[in-house]
């Protein structure tokens, strides 16, 4: 998929993150669209691929984050290699994968952001922080995993007829 | 398999590089632009969003508001009443203001309106997009108000957008002062939702329903300015401090429209 597409489907799910989904939050979390898309994309493209979405969806949060810039960027980051190193080894033996390696991924990733936040000095609260924010935040991305995943499995196989010039 | 993990390290050191030198002008010169961008999409974005539930709020309210008709005109009849009542308390607490001696003078705000258009994306922080920005004179530093209280500060601004940072941000930290017995302490965010105030001094009363104002010590915020409501008093004689928890005055949930006091900038920044 080209950059310049890629940048307008992840800079319109942070919109949409920033704008639609507070008003569906759930204990005060949402879900985290834009890592839900990088995660499905790496798993269905691969570590390089989902590196690129990791950084251009990185940059979109980051922008409309009131949080250090370039955090999203490390957290995605960590998300696109574990979500690629073992998706398209393993998504054609189970269907189940996305499911399972999502909770792993919204924890690693939401824990990483909030290890920048304390480095940078925000202060951090980890029991509450972890009974708060990190496990809703892995319970909600799991649901919204569910409809999210086939969407992206059924853009891939479009594209993957189809190929767009980077 | 070695040189996509390469790559992965790479794309981190590449994150991290950015987070240490996020504070460097031109970097942050991008960053704004590109929040320009963004935040103007995000404006036409939430125009729609805000008719479409305001549509399903007026389906509701019509069939509450033929109830509540009947029971305002019953209302009327008591108010009028009382509005006698008003004008004479009115002039009584004139009278008491004058007999006080107010010291503190009452800064004469100057502000703009603002609509919020969006959250922060990320689960970790608690704050705010509004539709203005330095075209409508708001900067950094500046204070978010309603009329029921403090909001936050801005943190950041484009020439028609701003960030702000909400009070009830961990990060934020507030000088307080408890209206009623003007005892100071320290008000911050927790991800419960409600404020925290610490350092209260000990032999101070401190009781359920207190208001907590801004006290304006630091210059941050204007002093007098609601904070919050308090809930739950944790004194203990052998700690130095005393804390309570406070209801914030502004419910989050409910925001749409701000006001930016334009005419106070914190201290540091004059």
């Amino acid at each position: 998929m080209s950059v310049l597409i890629s940048a307008v489907v992840l800079g319109l799910a942070a919109i949409l993150q920033s704008t639609l989904l507070p008003h569906f939050a759930i204990l005060g979390v949402k879900v985290n669209l834009v890592l839900l898309l990088v995660a499905s994309w790496s798993i269905r493209r691969g570590i390089e691929s989902g590196l690129q979405w990791a950084l251009i969806g990185g940059v979109a949060t980051d922008v409309l984050s009131a949080g250090p810039f370039g955090s999203s960027i490390v957290s995605f980051g960590l998300a696109a290699v574990i979500a690629g190193s073992v998706g398209p080894g393993f998504r054609q033996t189970s269907i189940l994968l996305p499911f399972i390696l999502i909770p792993l991924i919204s924890i690693v990733a939401t824990m990483t952001s909030a290890l920048i936040l304390q480095i940078v000095g925000h202060p951090i609260s980890w029991p509450v922080v972890v009974a708060t924010v990190v496990l809703p935040s892995a319970v909600l991305d799991t649901l919204a995993i569910l409809p999210l995943y086939p969407l992206v499995s059924f853009a891939d196989h479009r594209l993957s007829t189809v190929e767009w010039p980077n | 398999m070695f040189i996509r993990l390469a790559y992965g390290a790479l794309v981190v050191l590449i994150g991290i590089a950015v987070i240490v030198v996020s504070g460097v002008p031109q970097v942050r010169f991008f960053e704004t632009l590109l929040f320009e961008a963004l935040g103007t999409v995000e404006i036409g974005v939430s125009i729609p969003l805000l008719r479409v539930d305001q549509l399903g709020q007026t389906v509701e309210d019509i069939s509450q508001l033929r109830a509540e008709n009947a029971r305002l005109r019953s209302d009327v009849d008591r108010l009028s009443q009382q509005a006698v009542q008003v004008l004479e308390l009115q002039r009584e607490n004139a009278e008491l203001r004058a007999e006080l001696g107010f010291k503190q003078s009452n800064p004469q705000f100057k502000w703009t309106s603002a609509r919020l258009i969006g959250f922060d994306p990320s689960n970790l922080v608690q704050a705010i997009i509004i539709d203005r920005g330095s075209l409508s004179g708001i900067a950094e530093g500046m204070t978010v108000i309603t009329p029921r209280g403090l909001v936050g500060q801005v943190i950041q601004t484009t020439p028609n957008t701003s960030k702000v940072l909400l009070a009830t941000d961990l990060s934020s930290s507030t000088d307080s002062l408890v209206q009623s017995t003007r005892a100071k302490g320290v008000v911050n965010g927790s991800r419960t939702g409600q404020l925290l105030m610490t350092y209260i001094p000990q032999g101070v009363k401190v009781q359920t329903g207190d208001r907590v104002v801004t006290s304006g010590i630091g210059g941050i915020f204007p002093p007098g300015l609601l904070v919050g409501t308090v809930t739950d008093v944790r004194q203990n004689d052998v700690d130095l401090f005393q804390s309570a928890q406070l209801e914030p005055a502004v419910d989050i949930g409910r925001l749409e429209d701000v006001m930016v006091i334009i005419n106070h900038l914190p201290t540091k920044l004059k």
